[in-house]
């Protein structure tokens, strides 16, 4: 396909690229606008109409961004959730004793400080500040990520019983998943960002 | 000052129709007698934010020898909105009509 229209839609493509799911969507969408536009004035002054790529890409960007805040602060809660929830298992089940060492330190205070940065973050999210949602997130995963790896230190060191290399293992896949999964959702809120103050 | 209202202006214009971009465009330019002429590539980027607050909800239809098109339907959570958009836009224009005809 060559013309006016695809080679807006080549560019709207590039510009979206942030996005790779919302830039499939507004292909087929607006591809279909113009094409029904152009019926009318042709192409040239359909895609003109329409507006300059830059623009549109930044207003979806706009348009999104409350919903991309709202999800990178529920895979944190849930990463947050998920590691107390392993956390707690890990001691009940492998009867690992409590104490005031360095690694229960880390573990429990990283734990804290997570939850409290991403209760932080889901209250700038609301006030659409982006830079402080990035910035409490990040700060939220590194402490999730501390915690987590204390936890598993504590588990190796002073875990007991039946299955315990497997439970312990099987625990730190899942957290090990999930923080992938934040990373992934910090990263998109990252390129949307970006779009922004471009 | 027409941008502050587009949300209203859109749910307004689907009512209780299932309808694309081009249509709720060209029904605005319509129905506003020619007055609200929107530049085009702003109304996309509205539906997209009004379906991610759950006000509308959209699916692809593709009529037999037609083009495929995404067409955009209020859910219950957008006719609420409507009807407060709605109190509120009579409320906020009644307050203007007050000022506007009052004489000192």
């Amino acid at each position: 396909m060559t013309g006016p229209i695809a080679a807006y839609l080549d560019e709207l493509h590039r510009v979206l690229a942030f996005d790779a799911r919302l830039s499939r969507r507004v292909h087929d969408e607006i591809e279909s606008h113009l094409f029904d536009t152009a019926e009318h004035v042709g192409e040239a002054d359909a895609v003109r109409r329409f507006g300059h790529p830059a623009e549109i890409a930044r207003a979806y960007a706009e348009a999104a961004l409350p919903d991309r805040l709202r999800r990178s602060c529920v895979a944190a809660a849930m990463l947050g959730g998920t590691t107390l929830l392993l956390m707690r298992l890990r001691t009940v089940l492998l009867d690992i004793p409590g104490g005031s060492d360095a690694l229960t330190w880390l573990d429990r205070g990283g734990l804290v400080a997570a939850l409290l940065c991403i209760g932080a973050a889901w209250l700038f999210s609301l006030r659409q500040r982006i830079a402080l949602v990035r910035k409490a997130l990040h700060l939220a995963a590194g402490c999730l990520a501390l915690s987590a790896g204390a936890s598993l230190l504590r588990a190796f060191d002073g875990g007991s019983g039946d299955g315990a290399f497997a439970l312990i293992a099987g625990t730190a896949l899942v957290e090990a998943i999930l923080v992938g999964g934040l990373m992934m959702q910090l990263a998109r809120l990252d390129r949307y960002a970006r779009r922004l103050a471009a | 000052m027409l941008k502050g209202h587009l949300d209203a202006v859109l749910l307004a214009t689907i009512g209780d129709a299932a309808l694309h971009g081009y249509a709720i465009i060209e029904a605005i330019r319509t129905r506003s007698g020619g007055h609200f002429d929107l530049p085009e590539g702003t109304i996309y980027p509205a539906l997209h934010r009004l379906e991610l607050a759950g006000l509308l909800a959209s699916r692809w239809v593709q009529p037999e020898g037609g083009r495929k098109r995404r067409v955009y339907a209020l859910t219950d959570k957008g006719r609420d909105g409507l009807v407060e958009r709605r109190a509120g836009w009579r409320s906020f224009a009644g307050g203007i009509d007050m000022l506007l005809d009052a004489r000192a």
